[in-house]
């Protein structure tokens, strides 16, 4: 990850896969009155970022901020009122599924809650092939599924023919991470996915991830509340706050020396261990 | 001096499963404790049965006393006086926690009525300035609300206000910060602080979150797998772990944590 240092990179010719130029989108209110304007939720108030290939980039927010509607415009899952996401310089929006194929290949995601995100009645092995029979990748799945459950620490001779249910947390936290995997995508967007998981069980995603990055050359969005997650896995950092980026940087730049009130508002309710030295 | 809070020798089976191994626990008059471990721990069955709010099959043994009287075995009828009354409860979810149909204030009132006798309208009353002393804005325009219309944060701090709606002299907090906000849980940990300072209650704080529990508590116990694997002042515990499960866990939460640069440099 030492590779993507950042905008210069960029510019040096890194290129830049996932772009996101002034989004906009908001969501009609319940109207409590018969007459006068619709009410509206302004949710995203022209946010842009870009990732570089092999890059890392935190998106930081609160509750409110718009970190969820990000997530579902860069998926293509919504469709922006105005502005645009692209990918390798394509616009990507809501479509038909054949039409975003070569998309999804690339663009995979692991969500916050493996209890919820993995199909209860499928065998671990018809999860991780999922993405591989539903997008047309060619090659042996069978073959492509081990591969993919031991590239994430997994057993896969066991594994293959269980259910979610008897792995823990951790565990099927690696089994959506080998799903996402499954395509070889270029980019890896997170939507808190270590918020869910015990401390030291948060600590081995993380390097998991980390380590994923590095060896695929994997660029990652890791939209999260979590600051020590976007501090260990993201180069970049981008701070949302009701819908406007309010601040931008090298993340250890913005954690160093946060120039916005709320940024520094937020860094200073993060609870912290004593020091090691301070008894 | 009798302890406030005393359990000894806690077990609890659970469909022949030992949950809660053999935990013993002291809490003063005032004091703070910190209780920490993963999940499956026991961390929260510890809570539940001081409370008497064990799920129905499970099998305690052991010794719970508050002041010196046993608690555990008592009649869900005489455990109803305490619970409230001696000690208030705050859960972690608290969105689920209130009930939706329900106006904030009355959700106030009801157990001031039933804990202190109060009439209707002195406990109306009371739930306005228990509004008020929880940090909550416009406190007699907000007890007519419901608790969807509120925050995630002011929804806690309703939950705070109706664990302190009886006068407790104990409060147990279970990861009342877990479902917030970073910025949120600051304001919320710093009320719980205050409360329980100027009030003289005692905390029993129940968290997976080591650096919220340096936050609040005193002294820390750590539970993992059902047992009490370490017990001490929050400084000994950080600092000097003897149990190979807190260093793990302080190593994690080191390892995966962001240190502010700027807490160091204001440290003296």
């Amino acid at each position: 990850m030492s590779e993507a240092s950042g905008l210069s990179d960029t510019a040096a010719g890194h290129g830049v896969l996932l772009r996101a130029d002034a989004l906009h989108r908001s969501y009609p209110l319940p109207r409590y009155r018969l007459l006068g304007p619709q009410p509206v939720r302004h949710a995203l108030r022209g946010v842009g970022f870009e990732l570089a290939d092999g890059g890392s980039i935190g998106i930081v927010g609160e509750s409110g901020s718009g970190k969820s509607t990000l997530v579902r415009l860069l998926l293509a899952l919504d469709r922006a009122d105005s502005g645009t996401v692209t990918y390798r310089g394509r616009p990507v929006s809501p479509g038909r599924p054949r039409t975003l194929r070569w998309f999804r290949r690339d663009v995979q995601m692991v969500l916050q809650d493996p209890f919820a995100s993995l199909d209860p009645r499928m065998r671990v092995a018809d999860i991780v092939a999922e993405p591989l029979e539903s997008l047309d990748v060619p090659g042996d799945h069978a073959a492509r599924v081990t591969e993919l459950l031991t590239s994430v620490g997994l057993d896969a001779a066991t594994a293959k023919s269980r259910y979610p249910h008897e792995f823990s947390g951790g565990q099927r936290q690696r089994i959506a991470i080998a799903r996402a995997l499954a395509p070889a995508p270029r980019v890896l967007v997170g939507d808190e996915p270590l918020s869910a998981l015990d401390v030291e069980v948060r600590g081995q995603v993380m390097d998991l991830l980390r380590g994923l990055a590095t060896d695929l050359g994997l660029a990652l969005v890791l939209v999260s509340h979590d600051i020590g997650a976007v501090h260990r896995l993201c180069e970049q950092v981008v701070v949302l706050h009701e819908g406007v980026v309010v601040e931008r940087g090298r993340t250890a730049d913005v954690l160093a020396s946060p120039a916005d009130p709320y940024t520094r508002r937020l860094l200073a309710a993060v609870p912290q261990l004593p020091d090691r030295e301070q008894v | 001096m009798t302890a406030l809070l005393e359990i000894e020798n806690l077990t609890i089976r659970v469909a022949g499963q030992t949950l809660v191994d053999d935990v013993s626990l002291r809490l003063d008059v005032g004091e703070r404790l910190g209780l920490i471990g993963a999940s499956g721990s026991g961390k929260s069955l510890t809570a539940l049965a001081v409370l008497g709010l064990l799920p129905e099959g499970a099998r305690v043994t052991g010794s719970i006393r508050l002041d010196g009287k046993e608690l555990s075995g008592r009649s869900d009828r005489e455990l109803a006086q305490v619970r409230g009354r001696r000690i208030g409860m705050v859960f972690q979810e608290p969105a689920t926690a209130l009930d939706p149909l329900m106006r904030v204030g009355a959700q106030i009132a009801g157990p001031v009525r039933r804990l202190t006798g109060a009439t209707r309208s002195a406990a109306a009353r009371r739930a306005v300035s228990l509004a008020a002393s929880v940090g909550l804005p416009d406190p007699e325009a907000l007890v007519r609300a419901y608790p969807h219309q509120l925050s995630g944060g002011q929804r806690q701090r309703v939950g705070i206000a109706i664990a302190l709606a009886g006068g407790p002299d104990l409060l147990i907090a279970d990861e009342p910060t877990t479902a917030l906000d970073v910025t949120v849980q600051a304001e919320v940990l710093r009320l719980l602080d205050d409360l329980v300072r100027e009030r003289g209650t005692a905390l029993l704080f129940i968290s997976h979150d080591l650096a919220v529990v340096a936050q609040v508590a005193r002294r820390v116990a750590v539970l993992a797998d059902g047992r009490l694997r370490e017990h001490g002042p929050v400084a000994q515990v950080l600092h000097h772990p003897n149990d190979p499960v807190t260093r793990a866990l302080l190593e994690a939460a080191r390892r995966t944590s962001w240190h502010a640069p700027a807490a160091e440099a204001a440290q003296p």
